[in-house]
């Protein structure tokens, strides 16, 4: 077991190292002088100071030790702008805890949502219940997350006044507000992932209802919720977790539209606005954040699995 | 419509551009003033406390560091909060003292006397005196854009501590216009000057509501200020700004109750917020004084705009009216010349030719004759979606006079560079607001660093030197009749249509006009896009 | 045997009776159809037999013969959307099992009736710990408390012989060897005290030396709780020494039943006599017998006409492949029933018939 996570950290280390230098070579791919670019209405005294703090004149992978020593101790660099420029990480630090809300809260309610239905169509499968969902499903993968957002937003929103349409509480300002505001940003992502999950889990569970142990379950008279819930959600949830993992980044992608449409003051809508002004040093940091955020999401589902399945765990 | 390109131009263009009213006098009517279906009458008298949200459709994220920060109206709004203006225009178009007791010339109009109103506190509870008025016009001489606009003055003096002497390069009657300057002029308090490093967030000023907190993306909390300088202002507890991009998000967030009051150009928001003010459920104040002028502007220094007679084709071959049906849903006014109804300059019949696709073609055939059977434009546009239809739609109009267009999509930045750079053949763009057309002197005197479509017009030019030295006011408001000709006759530009700012709050939301002027005189002037925050008030 | 007014009575107790002087389980004409895309499959097409208390039944059969559904439908567990038009009677204590819905065949799986499976790697729960798997039973029917049910459990593992049960209970299956895990599922099975088990060829899966131990094991328990068993298995040999009874199916039916030793000493089912006379091969699995005859078991779909075994007995005459045989009692002992018209131990079909069809041909 220690030596198996051991590995892992080792090739999570590997994976980090790679998707830092990439997000880092991302100023470097910018068409002519970064700094020019960046700056392109500053004076030189400023682009001066952007190549010294970004050492621009110095050999790449000098260039990269140095950024990679100041992005793990927290330094992203600043914005640059006639006067001061904030550093990315006082944005980054109001807008993560933001975004990691939406994301944890969408793929929950994915989840929640995902399944009790995936449960219910396996059960079921082949009836009514199941071809009602199964299409169901279909349709909600169809329609893209900022269509039923703006959709919501009409008749949740503005109707019926039942959620926000806009903007963000703290949760510490008032729990139930924030939940409220969470909403709808929150299930815009999550139903087409729950429609993916609920597909998954239910073809998962129906092979896992075949087999022997579920009929030994039965045979001992166990209740049907129990042997659905206790017997066969588990082994079934394997590639389930698997697909949440990956579809983080999903989630990711889909959360940058939301949070524009919801006006949530989050990494997307922090990248949105730093591309639009240019400020490549703050999509660099907010890029390499992200990348690093995926790689640590799907090394902890690994370590799920592992203790999600104890053949996992005892193999190794 | 396009908010977000539109902000970033408006970014440059607030921060250029100077504002100066019909100096001398109420010239140009109110035709196009304010308007209010509910009206302002039968709000009762103003009610103290509550507080607001204000939705904005843009982040000032540059900060405010008002000497150095491009500020969209949405930013000025959010000044206007904070700050307070030496001078402000009141109904007539003539610029009042505000901050100041008086802003007097000298009999030749090269110096300049402000003497200040006593007893006025910065936030952080230090003297407004001469030393802070000098400090501040000293900074916004030297502001990365606005220099351009404060470069006739010579010299800035502290006679005694209630007085500030200006001395200017050559005779310069608009200056008090200068010091309003739609507003962004505010006066900051010499700690945020100082504070370089935290200029840009940490806002001192005279206004009626100090700043309480900034999260960038999120939200501005501005606070009453408790020792205004205007008695029994403001009126509200507590303002706080939201930056919601989306225009029609904008429009549900008033709808569902998130926001209070919001502002916006969108043509097709302002037609739904129209509606909904009919039946009642909410307030709408539109307001089109001293409009921008929305144009396609041209570069000749550049093949092929160097060629009137390229630039003559497009401007035949575009149907403006179409344009404005497709692309504003017809709601916005069409635009023959840069100026507004109400703006000194504007003449009711400035020679801008009718759409013609025949005499397009001609013009066209033409220039293709004289240049190998080509007619290539490149017109460079943002990535907002909006604005590459209105390209889009304008490429598919030119196709039809044999003129062939390539649509090139940069970002915002990269429109405003070349523009500055000179990198490019024609884009669409938005400035000219308001008023003197002696602050136009900058974007087509041949002069000017910043003559963006770099054409050295001598017809142009004398029109602008006249008008500057001019001090006979009667006389100076018919010195610019011919500017808006000229500019048409040497078809620099293709004029589309005057923005429209409305502004839109639900029906508790009073006093957007303001208050009274602290001297007398009526209410403060309101020009496009910005209004007074001082006078808001919710009646419970 | 019985008597409706007995029969009624049964019907409202809820519960098994403990007084009931009738067979444990009494199956009468058990017909299990199954709907399938390639028509109806006739899994188990009328079974009769009776098992009492605390004795073996035997049900010998190859694969496909219809034993494993036949131990299915005795606890309702065959999917019940496929059935076609379910038949017969299971009266267990003289309650009819067949007409009852889920919730009330609850009560009778596990805590009446159980069962176990053939592979205990496939038939526990890989992901759930074997206490817990054992303790769910108990929980369920006795409305244990977890202390209590955990308690028992260890106590349950340590009477089907694991070693350390206190240990063992918090364990997963894949960390315990084959044998082990076959004594884990009888201990789920006898957690709830059932009074017939049903052993789906409990040993099948096991090496050679450690079913003997299994059966032991069985056996043991099966007395210590004068338990009823339904020992089910491919291998004649397996259930001979421990059943009282055997019953040989063969496509669905009863082809011969009778007392073990009876059926031994007097086969008469050419089918059973192949059984018997199967023998190991060294090159398969060690639990897998070579039958002493070719061919397949009948697709059920469509089974031959006459005797469901006609195609591939050796003994077989015309008369086998147009006329089925009944389920007959034998001419010297009415315990033992078989179907065949020409039995093992008098002349084969052609034969007889070749007999009978001489003195015809002599008339004309």
């Amino acid at each position: 077991m220690g030596a198996l996570i051991g590995k892992k950290v080792v090739q999570l280390a590997a994976v980090l190292l790679v998707v830092t230098f990439f997000s880092f070579l991302l100023i470097h791919l910018l068409p002519g002088d970064p700094a020019a670019t960046i700056i392109p209405l500053g004076t030189d005294a400023q682009r001066t100071q952007l190549r010294k703090d970004v050492g621009l004149d110095k050999p790449l992978v000098s260039q990269y030790t140095r950024w990679l020593g100041k992005f793990v101790r927290g330094d992203f660099g600043r914005y640059y702008r006639q006067f001061g420029g904030e550093p990315v990480r006082k944005r980054l630090s109001q807008a993560l805890p933001v975004s990691l809300q939406l994301l944890v809260y969408a793929e929950v309610l994915a989840l929640v949502i995902a399944i009790p239905l995936g449960i219910l169509a396996a059960y079921r499968a082949g009836t009514w219940v199941d071809r009602f969902l199964s299409t169901g499903a279909f349709a909600s993968l169809a329609i893209p997350d900022f269509v039923l957002a703006l959709v919501l937003i009409f008749y949740l929103g503005v109707k019926l006044k039942w959620f926000p349409v806009l903007g963000y509480v703290h949760f510490g300002q008032s729990p139930t507000e924030h939940f409220k505001s969470m909403f709808l940003p929150a299930f815009s992502l999550a139903l087409a992932q729950a429609a993916v999950y609920m597909r998954l889990l239910r073809s998962d569970m129906i092979a896992t209802l075949q087999e022997d142990y579920i009929l030994m379950a039965r045979s001992q008279g166990l209740p049907t919720w129990r042997i659905l819930l206790r017997h066969a959600l588990r082994p079934s949830s394997f590639s389930l977790l698997t697909v949440a993992g990956i579809s983080v980044g999903t989630l990711i992608g889909g959360a940058i539209v939301i949070e524009a449409i919801f006006t949530l003051p989050g990494v997307g809508l922090t990248i949105f606005q730093a591309i639009s002004e240019r400020q490549y040093i703050a999509v660099q940091a907010c890029v390499a954040v992200i990348g690093c955020g995926y790689v640590v999401v799907n090394f902890v589902v690994d370590l799920l699995y592992t203790a999600l399945d104890p053949r996992v765990r005892h193999a190794a | 419509m396009s908010r977000s390109a539109r902000s970033s131009f408006a970014a440059i263009v607030v921060g250029l551009a100077l504002v100066a009213a019909a100096c001398g006098g109420g010239s140009g009517s109110s035709s196009a003033g304010g308007t209010s279906p509910n009206g302002s009458k039968g709000e009762g008298p103003p009610q103290s406390g509550g507080s607001i949200t204000y939705g904005l459709g843009a982040e000032s994220s540059n900060g405010f560091c008002l000497s150095g920060a491009n500020l969209s109206p949405e930013g000025i709004q959010v000044a206007e909060s904070i700050y307070d203006t030496l001078t402000v225009p009141n109904e007539k178009g003539d610029y009042v003292p505000y901050l100041a007791k008086s802003v007097a010339p000298s009999s030749d109009y090269k110096e300049w006397v402000i003497t200040l109103r006593p007893g006025v506190l910065f936030h952080d509870g230090t003297p407004f005196d001469a030393a802070a008025v000098k400090l501040n016009l000293d900074a916004y001489r030297h502001g990365l854009l606005i220099q351009f606009a404060f470069a006739n003055i010579a010299d800035t003096t502290v006679v005694d501590p209630m007085t500030v002497k200006v001395t200017m390069k050559v005779p310069w009657v608009a200056f008090p216009a200068y010091l309003y300057f739609t507003g962004r002029i505010g006066m900051m308090a010499p700690a945020q000057i100082n504070d370089k490093a935290n200029c840009a967030t940490k806002m001192i000023g005279t206004g009626p509501f100090t700043l309480k907190d900034w999260v960038v993306n999120d939200h501005l909390t501005v606070l009453k200020n408790q020792k205004y300088w205007r008695p029994g202002l403001p009126y509200l507890d507590q303002i706080t700004f939201r930056p919601v991009v989306d225009p029609s998000q904008r429009t549900n967030g008033l709808k569902g109750g998130q926001l209070n009051i919001i502002h916006t150009d969108s043509a097709l928001q302002i037609k739904d917020l129209r509606d909904a003010a009919a039946h009642g459920q909410l307030t709408i104040f539109e307001n089109q004084k001293g409009a921008e002028v929305s144009y396609n502007m041209m570069n000749v220094s550049h093949a092929p705009f160097d060629d009137i007679t390229a630039r003559q084709a497009v401007i035949l071959a575009t149907d403006r009216v179409e344009l404005n049906n497709i692309v504003n849903g017809g709601v916005n006014t069409i635009a023959d010349q840069p100026f507004a109804p109400d703006v000194v300059g504007y003449v009711p019949d400035p020679g801008y030719p009718k759409f013609d696709l025949a005499a397009a073609k001609v013009k066209a055939d033409a220039y293709k004759a004289k240049h190998g059977g080509q007619f290539n434009v490149e017109v460079e546009t943002t990535i907002d979606p909006e604005n590459a239809r209105e390209a889009q739609l304008l490429k598919s109009q030119w196709a039809k006079a044999g003129i062939n267009a390539t649509i090139k999509q940069v970002d915002e930045a990269t429109l405003i560079s070349d523009a500055i750079g000179g990198g490019y053949q024609m884009n669409l763009w938005r400035n000219h607001q308001g008023s003197d057309p002696d602050t136009q002197w900058v974007w087509w005197h041949g002069g000017s660093a910043i003559n963006f479509q770099r054409f050295k017009d001598p017809a142009v030019d004398q029109i602008f030197d006249i008008g500057r030295s001019d001090i006979d006011p009667a006389k100076r408001k018919t010195d610019y009749d011919g500017l808006s000709k000229a500019l048409n006759a040497g078809a620099y530009d293709i004029w589309k249509w005057y923005a429209l700012w409305a502004i839109a709050s639900q029906t508790n939301v009073h006093g957007i006009t303001g208050p009274d002027l602290p001297d007398g005189g009526g209410k403060q002037g309101l020009l496009a896009s910005v209004h007074p925050m001082v006078g808001l008030w919710v009646s419970k | 045997m019985r008597n409706d007014a007995a029969a009624v009575g049964e019907l409202l107790d809820p519960v098994g009776r403990s007084d009931f002087d009738g067979p444990l389980l009494d199956v009468r004409d058990l017909t299990t159809h199954f709907q399938t895309p390639r028509g109806i499959v006739r899994a188990v097409d009328g079974v009769s037999f009776t098992l009492e208390a605390g004795r073996t039944l035997g049900i010998v059969g190859e694969s496909g013969s219809g034993k494993t559904v036949l131990s299915r439908s005795i606890l309702g567990l065959s999917p019940r959307r496929q059935l076609v038009d379910p038949q017969g009677q299971i009266l267990f204590e003289g309650r009819d099992l067949r007409p009852m819905d889920e919730h009330e065949l609850r009560e009778v799986r596990g805590r009446q009736i159980s069962m176990i499976f053939q592979d205990p790697m496939t038939a526990l729960n890989p992901v759930m710990k074997v206490g817990r798997q054992i303790m769910e039973s108990l929980r369920v029917h006795f409305d244990m408390s977890k202390a209590d049910a955990r308690e028992r459990a260890i106590d349950l593992l340590g009477q089907v012989g694991i070693p350390s049960p206190g240990v063992r209970v918090d364990e997963y299956p894949h960390q315990l060897s084959g044998g082990m895990r076959q004594r884990v599922m009888i201990a789920i099975a006898l957690s709830c005290e059932p009074k017939l088990l049903i052993a789906d060829e409990p040993t099948t899966a096991l090496d050679v030396t450690v079913q003997a131990q299994i059966l032991d094991l069985l056996g043991r328990l099966q007395s210590e709780r004068n338990m009823a068993v339904v020992l089910i298995s491919h291998d004649l040999e397996v259930v001979g020494g421990r059943a009282d009874d055997i019953a040989v199916m063969y496509a669905g039916r009863i082809v011969e039943m009778g007392p073990a030793a009876e059926l031994f000493k007097a086969t008469r089912m050419p089918y059973t006599d192949a059984l018997l006379r199967s023998v190991p091969n060294i090159e398969d699995p060690p639990h897998t017998r070579l039958l002493a005859i070719g061919g397949r078991p009948p697709d059920l779909v469509s089974p031959p006409p006459g005797c469901r075994f006609n195609p591939r007995c050796p003994r077989a005459g015309f008369r086998c492949g147009v006329q089925e045989p009944p389920l007959a009692p034998d001419d010297d002992n009415v315990h033992h029933i078989y179907r065949c018209w020409y039995p093992v131990g008098g002349p084969t079909g052609p034969e007889a018939e070749a007999a009978e069809a001489r003195p015809r041909r002599v008339e004309h």
